[in-house]
């Protein structure tokens, strides 16, 4: 071959083989005549205009593959539109379950989006953000911040934080946190006006500074860009507002305790009676939330045994008891994450999510692909007759998949529109506790994304196995005029059987899941307490935090109780710091083997502690 | 469903470039792919080029919209080339490049109206 012939057939045989992409009809219809006049004009184009020709004869067949994919899919669908119009009981039944299965799916992938693998709002790198599983104390806090080869930087915080807040005339209680300095530098939070804590809030000033979300500074303060520097009462004591929050930013564990307000920790305990009884130096008062940024390259596993080691330390420094239990002393958790869970414990909680979800989508596609196996066996005729036209089996497989896949996109729509609605019906759900707890459910772009990969995959799911089967056809009998159609039948083993079964099993499954879940939450609802809760009422009163000395709010309680107990209607009434199952920061306390000569002492339990009325145990009605 | 209405040659108007040059070239013979690319190419002066898949996908949808239809007359058998398919205008197709050629005409008459400058005739 001459070199002036190579670019020449170079081009034909790429022309031969992007033609073979054409689709199946029209390569046999035209695919030969199309060669044929390329060849003989191949030459003439090569010598009258160059490589500039050739590229344009490859140019106009690939465009023209795609345009034919492209038209005949567009016929698919308006033969599927108008099959699917035609059968409209079909249609809806289809339609109805599968969007109830991808709603259902897409719910449960929104839920765990917004729940469990949601990052906090406005936090910087929160992967980078561990947290102390349970509460420590402060110096054991102190201890932990100087490990700066495992943590770029620290901070520990007190929560819930009743806050009583003054301002247009009314008190109001307010949630928030009492944290370091360091709250929002380690966070990466930046606050939306004024400044964030620093060394200065290290000491108490004149006035203790406050920091207000930008929720209340919106719903309290009325918006007011001026408020940076202005005063507000908190707790009876007039704190300097310095910071206003970014907007959602409503604390470091927004779904257990939500924060409203911040305020460091210098504060004292005029402002915070928590901070009571030299609070942040005794080790045995494990109050304090701690959350750390590990530096880059330190796994959560390397911090954990880095504190277990450091807390077992202090262990001996503080006390010659040997500890109770020999696990590890400080369990990480996510520090970044909307709700704090151990990294083993989130696939169970995801997974889960995903085979509840799974199988429910499942179930819908069993049912809608035995529809269709049963629609297809009644267009036998229809198949046999396109087949018997010329129509190859793949093209008849793609009728029927785009039919599905259109059934499988109406009702993805519709599923998603509907989850929609069910997520922003359950975030307006309000939880009966007595923080404002809110969750955050929206349907994110994951799970449109989640919704659109099932969709898909349903649509193949369903719409596959029928195609298939019913090409599977043979056409003699299929063609005769009110032939009887034979399908080929395996009585036990049909796939229409197995769908069958595996809807059942799968529903039965479900059922099975949802009893014992019922069954758990009655078990929880009739939980028995210890203490009778009938016409028992509880009325929570802080006149300390109002500014009272606490001298003057002793004899007022005591007052007010007997006040109360003289009340027609009361039978009897008491006063206590705490109510019952409520798990507040409290040190406990720790029982011990007895001092022995020669024996060093173990502690074999610990117990809560609340300070409560002698007239206690007769309101509560305890039972032993 | 319903039996499709025949269509109106106005229903195809305004045609597409390539299927008005298809439709021309075999107004007057039955033509052949390369015959109906050829006569397009000479009759254009070369500005005109139908590539072979984009020739053959408009011959399609012709087909498809019953304006041309494979012709059964074949030439003598020394020049015929058995591979070759022939295509000649159908009733419809005629009547659809009459109404275009029509149209065609009405809109070059709008131009030079518009312009103020006379037709070539009225120039010769």
């Amino acid at each position: 071959m001459s070199d002036s012939r190579r670019p020449v057939a170079a081009t034909l045989r790429l022309y031969r083989a992007m033609a073979g992409a054409f689709p199946y009809e029209f390569k046999s219809a035209y695919g030969d005549e199309i060669l044929q006049l390329t060849e003989e004009i191949v030459e003439p184009i090569w010598r009258r205009h160059g490589a500039l020709g050739l590229l344009r004869l490859l140019a106009d067949v690939a465009i023209r593959v795609v345009i034919e994919h492209l038209a005949l899919f567009w016929h698919d669908i308006r033969y599927g539109m108008r099959m699917l119009t035609r059968s409209p009981g079909f249609t809806a039944v289809a339609l109805i379950s599968l969007a109830l299965g991808i709603c259902i799916a897409t719910c449960a992938d929104s839920e765990m989006n917004g729940i469990i693998l949601r990052n906090l709002p406005m936090v910087t790198n929160p992967n980078q953000l561990v947290g102390a599983q349970t509460p420590v104390s402060y110096p054991y806090y102190r201890r932990y911040r100087q490990l700066h080869d495992i943590f770029s930087s620290t901070l520990a915080y007190m929560a819930p934080v009743p806050f009583n807040v003054s301002f247009g005339g009314r008190t109001e209680r307010t949630w928030g946190h009492l944290v370091t300095p360091s709250y929002f530098s380690t966070l990466g939070v930046r606050p939306m006006l004024g400044r964030a804590f620093d060394q200065q809030d290290e000491k108490l000033e004149e006035q203790p500074a406050v920091m207000i979300s930008y929720r209340f500074w919106q719903g309290a303060m009325g918006g007011d860009p001026g408020v940076i520097g202005k005063t507000l009462q908190v707790n009876g004591r007039p704190s300097m507002i310095v910071g206003i929050g970014p907007k959602d930013f409503l604390g470091a564990s927004p779904a257990l305790f939500v924060a409203d307000l911040w305020m460091p920790f210098s504060s004292g305990e005029q402002v915070a009676p928590e901070l009571a009884d030299n609070a942040l130096e005794r080790h045995d008062l494990n109050m304090f939330q701690f959350v750390g940024r590990l530096k880059p390259g330190v796994t959560m596993a390397q911090a954990e045994s880095q504190l277990d080691a450091t807390a077992r330390q202090l262990e001996k420094a503080y006390s010659d008891e040997e500890p109770a239990d020999k696990g590890p002393r400080v369990p990480l958790v996510t520090g970044g994450k909307l709700l704090p869970l151990r990294k083993q414990d989130i696939p169970l909680f995801t997974e889960f999510f995903m085979v509840l979800a799974g199988l429910v989508l499942l179930i819908a596609c069993a049912n809608v692909a035995n529809m269709m196996l049963a629609r297809a066996a009644d267009r036998r005729k229809e198949i046999a007759i396109r087949l018997s036209q010329g129509a190859s089996r793949f093209r008849i497989v793609r009728q029927l998949l785009t039919e599905s896949m259109l059934i499988a996109l109406a009702a993805g729509a519709l599923g998603f529109l509907l989850c929609t609605y069910l997520m922003h019906l359950l975030s307006q759900l309000r939880m009966p506790f007595p923080i404002p707890i809110t969750y955050d459910l929206n349907v994110d772009w994951h799970a449109l994304a989640f919704a659109l990969a099932v969709t898909v995959l349903t649509g193949l799911l369903f719409g596959l196995a029928p195609a298939l089967q019913a090409t599977r056809v043979d056409l003699t009998p299929a063609l005769k005029e009110g032939g009887k159609i034979q399908l080929r039948r395996h009585p036990r083993l049909s796939l229409r059987n197995a769908l069958l079964v595996s809807q059942l099993a799968g529903s039965l499954m479900l059922l099975l899941i949802l009893g014992l879940l019922s069954l758990g939450i009655q078990t929880t609802m009739g939980i028995t307490e210890g203490f009778n809760p009938r016409n028992l009422y509880l009325i929570s009163v802080d006149p300390v935090r109002d500014g009272h000395s606490s001298e003057h709010a002793q004899s007022f309680l005591q007052r007010l109780s007997e006040r109360i107990r003289q009340l027609p209607g009361v039978s009897s009434a008491s006063l206590t710091e705490s109510v019952p199952v409520l798990l507040d920061g409290n040190a406990g306390v720790t029982f011990s083997t007895s001092d022995a000569v020669g024996e060093t002492p173990k502690a074999v339990n610990s117990a809560r502690r609340y300070v409560v009325g002698k007239d206690y145990f007769d309101t509560t009605v305890f039972r032993s | 469903m319903p039996p499709n209405k025949p269509p109106t040659p106005e229903s195809f108007l305004p045609l597409r470039p390539h299927w008005f040059h298809v439709l021309l070239s075999l107004a007057n013979q039955d033509q052949h792919g390369y015959g109906i690319m050829q006569e397009v190419l000479e009759r254009t002066g070369g500005k005109v080029h139908l590539w072979p898949a984009t020739l053959y996908g408009s011959l399609k949808r012709l087909l498809d919209e019953e304006l041309i239809a494979e012709s059964a007359q074949r030439p003598s058998p020394e020049v015929d080339d058995a591979r070759r398919r022939y295509y000649r205008l159908t009733r419809l197709g005629r009547r659809v490049l009459a109404a275009e050629s029509e149209r065609l005409e009405d809109l070059v008459r709008v131009i030079y109206a518009k312009r103020g400058i006379p037709t070539r005739k009225a120039e010769s």
